[in-house]
């Protein structure tokens, strides 16, 4: 076979080193601004030319495959399971079966606990828990016949987040940092704001470069210095710590005048000037109470309201991928009473966040992705402690997207008459991740990256794009 | 059904469609109008031949195809819609787990169309041979001549002109620089090989003074001297060890979740395979010998017993959740791609698609490793009067007991908490069972009653059971409970007194009920209740059930009743019969007393297992952490009965092909290759690699020397030796060195010596813009590489300048944040790198890594500008006597040069470097004792935490404390960030 097919070769090496060095012809160590690396994948080979551009140079803004409107993301992860019949599945059918033993669903059904409402111009049915993101349901696309590999929480909340339950494989912010790089050098290009089962397997870079994992920031505080890896030195003032640069930077220069050409100590002189504003940067980013008070009332004062609050700020600064977790919506029993709590939590913050991109012009270059691992039974749980609630299940559940480039208004699939199975137009997560990277921009065939002879991708060997979620 | 009609005449004119016989014209209407449209629209998209899809190895565009099947054998049976595999996917028939099409299921009609036409004979007008679609992408031709799978050839090093080159290594070199028109750099000077050798070897710079050494000496082998020592220090091994260990994908842990009922995902023994790493380098054991070494160290004769934990190579990888065939993958995957540069695994699924190896001699490989088991074993002395040991088989007891008792007591506990309700229980499960209750629902039935669901639902199962096969203790409770209260209340004494006569009665509870003579169904109950409380007394309140679950979280497993027997202290019979049958009916394992294990685990079981389990694996804390504790080997033995494994027919377990025998490849040993015979083939297996015949094994070792020496190797894909790698630079370099190691008896040292004393090592770092034209990647070598400092030689570095570097060698994995230790004995938990690990580009330990890459991000600045860390070790520093007893500022800078850099300054750094010093206000004195303060409050703070929660403090009640840093400490943490530092030349 050609051999120049996939391995990175010479020329695609110098194009994008060279290309780099005559971007750091500004000045020594002076910040670039984020400038997007032209031309990436029309080189010769583009993955390898991709693997090479953004293993030298990590977080520079690179171009996607194709031009699209969405550039960042944000997912919302409702850990735990929250029930799909609940809040997007409307099944009336539970309620006229409600005392029968149902044999496709293996037991007694336990209706819808809430009420549904057709909302938006598109007529939507909506959970009266979502009341308030019902509101935008016409920028939202439903998706109702979502499945996944097993009913297990931790396997299947890695799988929505890497791919994969079990093997070790990176996250699916990883990999558009990877393809995307950042256009914030000061911030983290991908950050997840609080912490989930799983931990870091569920951000975590595997094989990519170790520049591409998640930054996990566990609460949504206003100081950063606990959040943040070393982004606080408590020794020294600014101007000390400049006066320390500046001297690192003279020697820096004698140590480079025999040198000339070496692209990697440019880079390295930039980082510390890079590492130098991010110390401010960051600060100001996760700061929240700069907002105005209508804004941050609009979002609510509560945890999950700031989390969204400060999600809207961290894109809105050039991150990429920022992942909001929400968990707790494991509910076996007292569903009524648990699944209140959580969406009452999550209604007002999430309905704030889209109205405030919208205002900002910002909903239609940001994806914000919601849902959960997988759904919940139509029937009783048999644990049947209490009060009804229901059971892990993986043959149906619920997501939507919205925003960029999302047809919105629309619901896209169908379980069957209970709600158990998907039936209709069925989506699985690798089909989901495969929608998510065209809508970023790629195809989830092409964005790959050659680790020990095999070409990696998202989608493992699987995934079909849904179309019909695009706009 | 609306096609009855069409079929029902079809089928009465007798038609059956056979191959050769020619289309009936409405068979052929139906088809056209009922099955082509769906087969294009619905199928074709992954089945097709014609748009190169064959989903499952399935294609169905012609007739041909769709009769022959796919992977999963025939789709349709002319004349069977039943058993036709097709209707069955279409149906989305959960038994077969195929759902086509997938993604929305088609309507009822046209599956009954589907079914129609097979019912007909299929009948199928397409033309048309089924296509076969291209599956590999290569010839056998490129695998013929496929550089890599050609015997190491013998090349004659070349004649080059002038007197640069050396050694044979450097005239191959050469020869490429003449046909490329370059000029090799000039030598390297002498304080700068002298930092690129300590470095390459040993991963810590030089002292000044070995520096100085060298520099005066002008001997001609002044450069094999220093080679020599440092091949003879032991931090050679933990320098080159660790590259190993990057291909072994060493960690300690096995990168399973923790907690729960979970085991400890620590390895207790890894460090012992990481030990055996270091010093087989150390000792330049013979490459071949370290192969056989690391695959079947339990079958060779050792001269050293600690050589067994060489089978950590298969053992410290992931484990997968206990997923035997990942682990078997993993251990596939690291043999294939760390020995041979072969991508063995991509064969798991399919045939490899680049390169030729099909998937059977992936399943060769997987009867191999399926027919080993894994195990401890003692790899020192133990010696019984130890007081170490002593004390470690004593705390290791201590926690088994503990975790036995607590188990016991707590099990019971919670089992007896609902036999002292066992009546009201008996009494409410019945009435529901006889739909009685207002409930239809068990759990709400319960919470009506005022009953625990979870505790009913047991007893209604046990009633039911007890019903269907039934026994003396319950016979009587169903007897009465089809009477009424009356009926009950009417009986006189005499029949009650009779049921002792009867032999379908537990004689107890006719006895008891004789005595109480109950007059209602709820007071025969609360009779059973007072029985069974009087039983549980007897039995010393042990609950069978609570012993086996005990025993169940301790690892004991067990398929029989037998086997629960020999449960240490499992409770004994009681010695009355009688007695003896109620125990044994209503509170053995998975009774209404005893309960399923299962139900009480809901009933706060779980709770009581974590702890027990977590109580139990203090073990393993001990058996890592203990000095006492005995040092073992992670290894594997093979089954008395070896197994050949079943293709994986696209990689389902569940989905078998053909069985193929253990054997090595194919690739390898030609046509006339003999499946294993000797145990699980693993010895014969590792002959097979470190064979001088085997055209992959010493050139992919050779290569990742010369990779380690220069930061890129003469095939650039290190891992991947395939038809897909990268052209050797230099492929008869390549060959000379794999025949020149062999010869010399497969020694890495000498490869080292040979490749050192070569000029292309020697030459200086320096650019020239010319060559840089011709040659951007360096690949011919015509200069030396810059090389950045790994994670390890940073830290090392690091510690080395602070002068706090405990050299202490091997041992138990410590924690790097706290031990300064070489970086390489810090404990490498997969599950939960830290943040400095990742952020520095350390291999990742979930797959064998070649070669780590390398990012320069922020975060790496803000490690050395902000980190207690650093700013402690600049302090140490800048605290060396060199430093501290030098007069002015000037000798201060020249000494802190000296130290870091093993120069002196140049005119312009030791101005700068002193006006930056002066410039800097003094510590004040405050500033001292505040520290000092804080530093004795957090320490107090950290100690109380510890001692409440028994786990060491968080790292934060340190990390916001300043310390105070002079204008010299200033200096020297600048020192350490510069690019000088962390490059060497």
């Amino acid at each position: 076979m050609n051999p120049l097919e996939h391995q990175p070769q010479p020329q695609d090496f110098f194009q994008t080193r060279r290309q780099f060095l005559n971007r750091l012809g500004m000045g020594m160590g002076t910040v670039g601004l984020a400038t997007v690396l032209p031309g990436l994948h029309a080189a010769p080979n583009p993955s390898a030319a991709l693997q090479t551009a953004a293993t030298a140079n990590p977080m520079t803004a690179r171009k996607p495959q194709f031009a699209v409107k969405a550039k960042r993301v944000i997912h919302i992860f409702s850990q735990g399971a929250p029930s799909h019949l609940d809040t997007w599945d409307h099944k009336p059918a539970l309620a006229k079966h409600a005392d029968q033993n149902v044999k496709e669903i293996g037991g007694v059904p336990l209706p819808a606990q809430f009420g549904f409402k057709k909302m938006g111009q598109s007529g939507t049915p909506v959970s009266e828990v979502f009341d308030q993101v019902g509101e935008h349901v016409d920028d939202i696309a439903v998706i109702n016949s979502m499945h996944t590999n097993i009913p297990s929480h931790e396997f299947a909340t890695v799988m929505m987040n890497t791919g994969a339950g079990r093997m070790v494989k990176p996250s699916m912010g990883s990999w558009l940092l990877y393809g995307l790089g950042t256009e914030n050098q000061n911030l983290p290009g991908y950050i997840v704001l609080g912490n989930g089962l799983g931990g870091a397997k569920n951000w975590r870079s595997a094989f990519l470069p170790g520049a591409f994992q998640g930054a996990l920031i566990p609460r949504a505080e206003a100081n950063v210095e606990r959040t943040i890896a070393n982004i606080k030195n408590y020794s020294y003032t600014l101007k000390e710590q400049r006066e320390q640069l500046d001297l690192l930077q003279t020697l820096n220069q004698q140590h480079q005048k025999q040198l000339q050409g070496e692209a990697d100590l440019e880079a390295r002189i930039r980082s510390f000037e890079l590492a130098f504003k991010m110390q401010a940067a960051a600060t100001d980013a996760f700061d929240f109470t700069k907002e105005k008070q209508a804004t941050r009332n609009a979002y609510g004062d509560t945890e999950t309201g700031r989390r969204m609050l400060t999600a809207r700020r961290l894109v809105e600064r050039g991150v990429r991928f920022v992942q909001v977790w929400h968990n707790g919506w494991d509910h076996h029993t007292a569903l009524k009473e648990n699944l209140t709590t959580r969406a009452n939590e999550a209604n007002q913050p999430i309905a704030a966040l889209l109205a405030d991109l919208k205002d900002r012009g910002m909903l239609e270059d940001t994806l914000v992705i919601w849902g959960g691992e997988f759904g919940r039974t139509p029937r009783h749980d048999r644990g049947g402690r209490g009060e009804p609630g229901r059971d892990h299940h993986h043959h149906g559940f619920s997501m939507w997207i919205a925003g960029g480039g999302v047809k919105g208004g629309i619901v896209h699939g169908a379980t069957d008459e209970f709600g158990y199975k998907a039936v209709k137009d069925k989506v699985h997560v690798h089909d989901l991740h495969a929608t998510i990277l065209k809508l970023m921009g790629f195809d989830h065939e092409k964005l790959t990256y050659r680790y020990q002879g095999r070409d990696f991708r998202l989608t493992d060997v699987y995934g079909n794009v849904v179309d019909n979620l695009i706009a | 059904m609306r096609n009855t009609l069409v079929i029902g005449a079809l089928l009465a004119a007798g038609f059956t469609a056979t191959a050769e016989e020619p289309l009936l014209p409405k068979q052929l209407e139906f088809f056209e109008k009922k099955i082509r449209p769906v087969l294009a629209t619905q199928c074709y998209s992954c089945h097709s031949a014609a748009e190169g899809k064959d989903k499952g190895g399935l294609t169905l565009d012609t007739r041909d195809a769709l009769r022959k099947g796919g992977d999963s054998g025939e789709v349709i049976i002319p004349g069977d819609p039943k058993n036709s595999l097709l209707i069955k996917a279409m149906h989305w028939d959960p038994k077969e787990g195929l759902e086509m099409p997938p993604k929305t299921k088609l309507d009822e009609g046209t599956v009954a169309d589907f079914e129609a036409w097979i019912l007909m004979g299929a009948p199928d007008p397409r033309k048309g041979k089924a296509a076969s679609i291209k599956k590999v992408f290569w010839t056998q031709e490129q695998a013929d001549n496929h550089w890599a799978y050609q015997p190491i050839a013998q090349p004659v090093p070349p004649a080059v002109k002038g007197d640069w080159a050396r050694t044979p290594v450097d005239q191959f070199i050469r020869a490429k620089h003449e046909a490329a028109g370059l000029q090799p750099a000039k030598p390297a000077d002498k304080r700068t090989l002298i930092r690129r050798a300590y470095y390459d070897l040993i991963g810590l710079p030089p002292t000044l003074a070995e520096v100085e050494a060298f520099v005066e000496d002008n001997s001609p082998n002044a450069f094999k001297k220093v080679i020599n020592q440092l091949l003879a220090r032991p931090e050679y091994g933990e320098r080159w060890g660790r590259y190993w260990l990057d291909i072994a994908r060493y960690a300690d842990t096995s990168g399973d979740r923790a907690g729960g009922n979970r085991r400890d995902p620590r390895y207790p023994y890894a460090w012992t395979y990481r030990d055996y790493v270091i010093r087989a380098f150390n000792n330049d054991k013979p490459f071949n010998q370290f192969i056989r070494e690391q695959i079947a160290a339990d079958q060779l004769n050792l001269d050293d017993e600690r050589d067994l934990a060489a089978l950590g190579y298969l053992t410290v990888g992931k484990r997968f959740m206990n997923d035997v065939n990942e682990v078997i993958d993993d251990r596939i995957d690291v043999v294939g791609k760390g020995f041979m540069g072969l991508t063995l695994a991509c064969a798991r699924c399919h045939d490899h698609k680049f390169d030729p190896i099909p998937t059977a001699d992936y399943y060769s490989l997987h009867g191999v490793f399926n027919s080993t088991r894994y195990r401890d074993e003692l790899i020192e002395e133990i010696d019984e009067d130890d007081p170490e040991y002593i004390a470690y088989t004593k705390a290791r007891q201590a926690a088994v007991d503990g975790s036995r008792e607590y188990g016991l007591r707590a099990y019971n506990q919670l089992l007896t908490r609902y036999t002292k309700d066992s009546g009201k229980y008996l009494f409410e499960a019945q009435r529901f069972i006889d739909g009685k209750t207002k409930a239809r629902q068990g759990p709400t039935a319960a919470t009506a009653a005022g009953l625990n669901g979870t505790a009913f639902q047991n007893w209604v199962t046990a009633l039911q059971a007890a019903k269907r096969r039934p026994n003396r203790v319950f016979a009587p409770w169903f007897f009465f409970a089809k009477l009424t209260n009356p009926q009950i209340a009417t009986r006189t004494p005499a029949q009650w007194e009779r049921l002792s006569e009867q032999k379908t009665v537990n004689p107890i509870i006719a006895r008891a009920l004789a005595e109480a003579q109950p007059e209602s169904l709820r007071e025969i109950a609360a009779v059973y209740q007072k029985v069974f409380l009087d039983i549980e007394d007897r039995m010393d309140g042990q609950y069978p059930t609570a012993h086996v679950v005990t025993a169940f979280n301790m690892g004991f497993r067990f398929r029989t009743a037998a086997d629960a027997a020999k449960i240490k202290g499992m409770p004994k019979p009681l010695a009355e019969p009688a007695a003896e049958e109620i125990r044994r009916v209503a509170f053995g394992y998975r009774s209404a007393l005893g309960m399923d294990p299962r139900a009480f685990n809901r009933l706060g079981g779980n709770r009581v297992r974590n702890r027990q389990v977590a109580m139990f694996y203090r073990t393993t804390g001990l058996d890592l952490n203990h000095p006492g504790s005995p040092a073992k080997a992670m290894t594997l033995q093979d089954l008395p009965t070896p197994r050949d494994s079943r293709i994986f027919i696209r990689g389902e377990r569940t989905n078998l092909g053909d069985r193929v025998p253990r054997q090595f490849l194919e690739l390898i040993e030609g046509g006339d290759r003999q499946p294993f015979s000797e145990g699980s083939g693993r010895l014969e297996l590792a002959q097979s690699i470190a064979s001088e015949d085997n055209p992959l094994t010493a050139r992919v070792i050779v290569n990742r020397v010369w990779q380690w020496h220069f930061g890129e190797g003469i095939v650039r894909t290190p891992s991947d030796f395939g038809l897909r790698s990268d052209d050797p630079s230099h492929p008869d370099l390549l060959d000379w060195l794999a025949r020149h190691f062999m010869k010399n008896g497969w020694s890495i040292k000498h490869l080292h010596r040979l490749i050192m004393n070569s000029a292309v090592y020697q030459q200086s770092a320096l650019n020239d813009p010319t060559f840089g034209k011709i040659d951007p990647n360096n690949a011919l070598l015509y200069k030396w590489n810059l090389r950045r400092l790994d994670f390890e030689a940073m830290r090392d570095t690091l510690l080395v300048l602070g002068d706090n570097l405990d050299p202490v060698q091997g041992g138990r994995p410590v924690t790097t944040a706290a031990a300064p230790r070489r970086t390489v004995y810090g404990m490498v938990d997969r599950a939960a790198l830290p943040d400095v690990y990742q952020v520095f580009d350390f291999a990742n330990p979930d797959m064998t890594t070649a070669e780590r890459v390398e990012t320069t991000v922020p975060q790496q600045a803000l490690f050395m500008m902000n980190s207690q860390s650093v700013l402690r070790q600049a302090r140490r520093l800048a605290a060396r006597s060199e430093v501290a007893q030098a007069e002015d500022i000037e000798d201060k800078v020249r000494a802190l040069y000296e130290i870091v850099f093993q120069r002196a300054p140049a005119p312009k750094e030791l101005q700068a470097a002193a006006a930056f010093v002066k410039q800097q206000p003094e510590l004040k004195p405050y500033r001292m004792t505040q520290f000092h303060r804080q530093m004795e409050y957090a320490r107090k703070r950290a100690k109380d935490y510890t001692k409440r929660y028994n786990r060491p403090a968080p790292a934060a009640f340190f990390n916001n404390i300043p310390i105070p840093m002079g204008p010299v400490d200033k200096l020297a943490q600048v020192l350490l960030e510069t690019n000088e530092f962390l490059y060497v030349q």
